[in-house]
C-alpha cells in the first residue's frame, strides 16, 4: 500500500490517517526494536516511543529526503540506543524472550522447526547477543529491515563505507560464532 | 582478471571482500557478471561464495523466522498518540480544518450555492460606489459626457434627456490629472502617475496607455482625431486616434514644454521651448515660442523670450484667424502674482505686451479667450475686455464683479462666470456682450459656486461645493427653458490648488457636450 497519501493527510492533521500509519508500521517497528534490543518489554516501549514521536512530529518528515520507513527506522534505532544507555541489559538469551508464550502468535511449529529452534537457541541468536550494539544494528537493518548500505548509513548516522564495514565485520563475527564447519555443511547443501 | 588455466593451483582468485560484496549484491552489474563467469571455472572461489552466502542466508532466515513469530502486547497502541494528537498545539492545516467542517461533497455544493446566492443578493462594490454619486434620474440637459474623479475611482457618464448611463467605473484610477475630452466627446485623455491614459468613452471601449513624465501636458486637435502632447522630457508628440500610434514631432533635445495649442483648422501647433526644462533647478538659458506643422514636423520660432530667468512665456490661444497668438507669462518664483498677457504676430515674429493681466488656473488661464477673440484682463486694477481681433480695448464699469472663473459661450456672445465670496446660490452670473449687462443666475442654496462651463448654447455646467463638505457637485443650469437647475452628481473630489493660483478643476472633472 502506498503510504504517501496517508502521510500527507496525517501531515495536514488527519487523525484517521495517523492511525492507519500506526497500524501499518507498528509490527515492523516493534520487531525491529526487538531485533535491536532482544527484550520484548523494551522493544514494546521503544516501538511506542518511536511511533509516538514520528506521528506527533510527522510534519518534520520531508518526503524528498528519505522514505517514511527509513525515517521511522532512524527514530527507532535512536530510541533503542537511548534505551540501551539507560538500562544495563539483562543477560537473558533471545531464546528466553522468544519463548514467552503469551507474546508469541498461535503457531505450532513442525519437527523441522523444532530442530531449527534448538539450533537457533544454541547458535545464531546467542551469537547475535554477543555482538556489539552497532554491529547488531548492522545485521538487523541489513537482514531484517532489508536496508541498503546508504539507508543503513542514514539510520545509524554513519557513512556508507562505515555501514559496509560494520556489516562485514558483524557477519564475520557471526560466522566465527556459528562455526565454520556448520556453515560449510550448509553451504554444500545450498549449492547442491 | 583471472587466468584461464584450469588447475586450481594455477588459477588466480578474487579476494574475500569482493566475493562477500558479490554475495551481498553490492557490485556493479559488469563486475557481478565477471565473478559469475569466474565461479563457473573456479572451485575455490565458488566454495567461498557458497559458504558466505549460506552464512548470510542463515542469519537472514533465522532473524525472519524468529522475529516474525513475535507480536507486540497491548501496551503498544495508538490511544496514547490519539490523546496527544488532539492536544494543542497540533499542526493542523487550514485545509484539514476546512475538510473537517465540510466532510462531504454535498456540503461543498451547498457552500457554492450559498456563495452564489450571496453574490447575487449583495450589490457589487461598483454599485455602492455609483450610489455614492447620487446620480440624477430625470436629467434634462444637453447630451454630454462627463468624467468625474471620486474617492471610489474615476467614473465616466453619458448624459442624455431622461437617461444617465455609466460608461465605465475605474476604481484603480484614484488620482487622475488633467482630464480632457476630445471635442467630439469620443475620447478622454488623463494622466495617472507617469502614464497618459487615452480612453474611448464607450462601454468596453479602447484604452491606450503611454509613458510620460510628471510635467506632461496635452490638448486635442479641433477634430478630436489627434492628441498633441509634451512628454515632460522635452519631446512633443502627436497621437493619432485612427492608427492609435504616437509620432514624434519635436525631439527631446529641443525641450518642448507645457500645453500645445492647436490652430482652429488643426494645421499648426504652438508650443513653448524652455532650455533647460523647468524643474531641473538650473536657470533658463533660452526660451521661445514655436509653431510646428503636425503633418511633417516643420517648425518655426515665433518669438523669443529675452528674460527667460524672470518669466516663462506660455501660449494660450490662437487669435486673428490663427495669424496671432495670445501668450501669458509664468513668473518664476512669484507664486500668486497675476500673469501678464502678450500678443505674438506670427508673421512678423513680434512679441508685444497687451498691458493687461489675467488669472491662472493651474497651467491654464482662468479667463480664456472667446471664439470672437475677446479676453478679459485687468489693467490698472480695472477690468477691461481686450478685443484681440480688432485690437481694441473696452473698459468695464466698476460695479462689475470680478470673476473667479469664467467661460465663454460657443458663439462668443455670452460670458458666464462665478464670483467667489458670494452667498450660497448667489455666485453665478451671465454677461451679455452685446448689451454690456451682467445677470445673476440664482441657484438653490446649500452650496457655493466654484466654476462654470458652457453645455451647448443654452445650458451651463456649474461646479458647486456644498457647505461644510469636502467634495464638489456638478449642476446643469438651463438658461432659456425656464426649467429648474439640476444636480447631476455629487461626491466629486476637490482638486489641489495649482502651482501658481486657482483650482485645478481639470484634475477632477471634465464635461463635453456631444452632438
Amino acid at each position: 500500500m502506498d503510504d504517501v497519501p496517508l502521510i500527507r493527510r496525517a501531515q495536514e492533521g488527519d487523525e484517521r490517517a495517523a492511525r492507519l500509519l500506526f497500524d501499518m508500521y507498528q509490527l515492523r517497528t516493534y520487531r525491529l526494536a526487538l531485533g535491536l534490543l532482544g527484550d520484548t518489554a523494551d522493544a514494546e516501549e521503544v516501538a511506542q516511543d518511536a511511533l509516538t514521536y514520528a506521528l506527533l512530529n510527522i510534519y518534520r518528515y520531508k518526503e524528498h529526503l528519505s522514505s517514511f520507513s527509513t525515517w521511522l527506522h532512524t527514530i527507532t534505532v535512536s530510541r533503542a540506543r537511548d534505551k540501551r544507555r539507560r538500562k544495563v541489559l539483562p543477560s537473558i538469551s533471545m531464546a528466553q524472550w522468544l519463548g514467552m508464550g503469551n507474546q508469541i502468535r498461535d503457531y505450532e511449529p513442525g519437527p523441522e522447526a523444532h530442530i531449527m529452534r534448538r539450533e537457533v537457541e544454541g547458535g545464531l541468536l546467542s551469537a547475535l547477543n554477543k555482538l556489539s550494539p552497532k554491529l547488531r544494528e548492522a545485521i538487523v537493518l541489513r537482514f531484517y529491515a532489508d536496508c541498503t548500505y546508504k539507508e543503513m548509513g542514514e539510520i545509524m548516522d554513519c557513512s556508507l563505507n562505515t555501514a559496509r564495514s560494520r556489516l562485514r565485520l558483524a557477519i564475520e563475527k557471526l560466522r566465527v560464532q556459528l562455526g565454520e564447519e556448520q556453515v560449510r555443511w550448509l553451504a554444500s547443501e545450498t549449492i547442491r | 582478471m583471472v587466468s584461464k588455466r584450469n588447475h586450481p593451483l594455477e588459477q588466480s582468485h578474487y579476494d574475500d571482500p569482493t566475493l562477500e560484496e558479490y554475495v551481498l549484491g553490492q557490485l556493479l552489474p559488469g563486475e557481478e557478471e565477471a565473478i559469475r563467469q569466474h565461479l563457473t571455472e573456479c572451485a575455490v572461489c565458488r566454495t567461498k561464495v557458497a559458504a558466505y552466502r549460506a552464512a548470510c542466508q542463515r542469519i537472514k532466515s533465522g532473524l525472519f523466522q524468529k522475529l516474525d513469530e513475535v507480536a507486540p502486547g497491548p501496551r503498544l497502541s495508538f490511544d496514547h498518540i490519539a490523546s496527544e494528537w488532539r492536544k494543542p498545539p497540533r499542526r493542523i492545516t487550514f485545509l484539514y480544518r476546512l475538510q473537517q467542517l465540510m466532510p462531504s461533497t454535498s456540503s461543498l455544493v451547498l457552500l457554492a450555492l450559498f456563495v452564489v446566492a450571496f453574490l447575487l443578493v449583495m450589490p457589487p462594490s461598483d454599485t455602492a460606489a455609483l450610489r455614492n454619486l447620487g446620480l440624477i434620474e430625470d436629467y434634462n440637459g444637453p447630451r454630454s459626457v462627463v468624467a468625474a474623479s471620486t474617492d471610489d475611482g474615476l467614473v465616466i457618464l453619458r448624459l442624455s434627456a431622461g437617461d444617465v448611463e455609466v460608461v465605465s467605473h475605474m476604481s484603480y484610477m484614484i488620482d487622475p490629472r488633467n482630464l480632457q475630452f476630445s471635442p467630439d466627446g469620443q475620447w478622454l485623455a488623463l494622466q495617472q502617475g507617469r502614464t497618459l491614459h487615452i480612453i474611448e468613452t464607450l462601454n468596453q471601449g479602447a484604452h491606450i496607455r503611454l509613458d510620460l513624465d510628471d510635467s506632461a501636458d496635452w490638448s486635442w486637435s479641433p477634430d478630436g482625431q489627434r492628441l498633441a502632447y509634451t512628454d515632460g522630457e522635452g519631446g512633443l508628440y502627436v497621437f493619432d486616434i485612427a492608427t492609435q500610434t504616437s509620432r514624434l514631432l519635436v525631439p527631446a533635445e529641443e525641450c518642448a514644454w507645457g500645453r500645445p495649442v492647436w490652430t482652429s483648422d488643426g494645421q499648426q501647433i504652438a508650443y513653448s521651448m524652455v532650455k533647460p526644462l523647468p524643474g531641473s533647478g538650473a536657470s533658463h538659458d533660452q526660451q521661445s515660442i514655436w509653431r510646428v506643422d503636425p503633418s511633417n514636423g516643420f517648425r518655426v520660432e515665433l518669438t523669443r523670450n529675452d528674460a527667460p530667468d524672470d518669466v516663462l512665456l506660455v501660449p494660450a490661444a490662437w487669435v486673428q484667424d490663427d495669424n496671432a497668438l495670445l501668450v501669458w507669462d509664468v513668473k518664476a518664483g512669484a507664486i500668486g502674482s497675476l500673469p501678464e498677457l502678450y500678443y505674438v504676430d506670427a508673421a512678423a515674429h513680434h512679441l508685444e505686451p497687451l498691458r493687461g493681466y489675467s488669472v491662472a488656473a493651474g497651467t491654464r488661464l482662468a479667463w480664456p479667450v472667446s471664439a470672437r477673440g475677446m479676453v478679459l484682463a485687468i489693467h490698472r486694477d480695472q477690468l477691461v475686455f481686450l478685443d484681440l481681433d480688432q485690437s481694441t480695448r473696452q473698459s468695464i464699469p466698476d460695479q462689475f464683479p470680478r470673476p473667479h472663473n469664467l467661460a465663454w459661450a460657443p458663439n462668443g456672445a455670452w460670458m458666464a462666470y462665478t464670483v467667489s465670496g458670494m452667498a450660497e446660490g448667489q455666485g453665478l452670473y451671465v454677461f451679455a456682450l452685446q448689451d454690456g449687462e451682467s445677470h445673476q443666475v440664482e441657484l438653490p442654496g446649500g452650496a457655493v459656486e466654484k466654476a462654470v462651463s458652457w453645455a451647448g448654447a443654452e445650458h451651463l455646467f456649474v461646479i458647486r461645493q456644498p457647505l461644510d463638505s469636502s467634495s464638489a457637485e456638478l449642476w446643469v443650469v438651463p438658461l432659456t427653458t425656464g426649467q429648474d437647475p439640476q444636480r447631476v452628481l455629487t461626491n466629486i473630489r476637490m482638486p489641489q490648488t495649482g502651482p501658481y493660483v486657482g483650482w485645478r478643476w481639470q484634475d477632477v472633472l471634465a464635461m463635453q457636450v456631444i452632438q
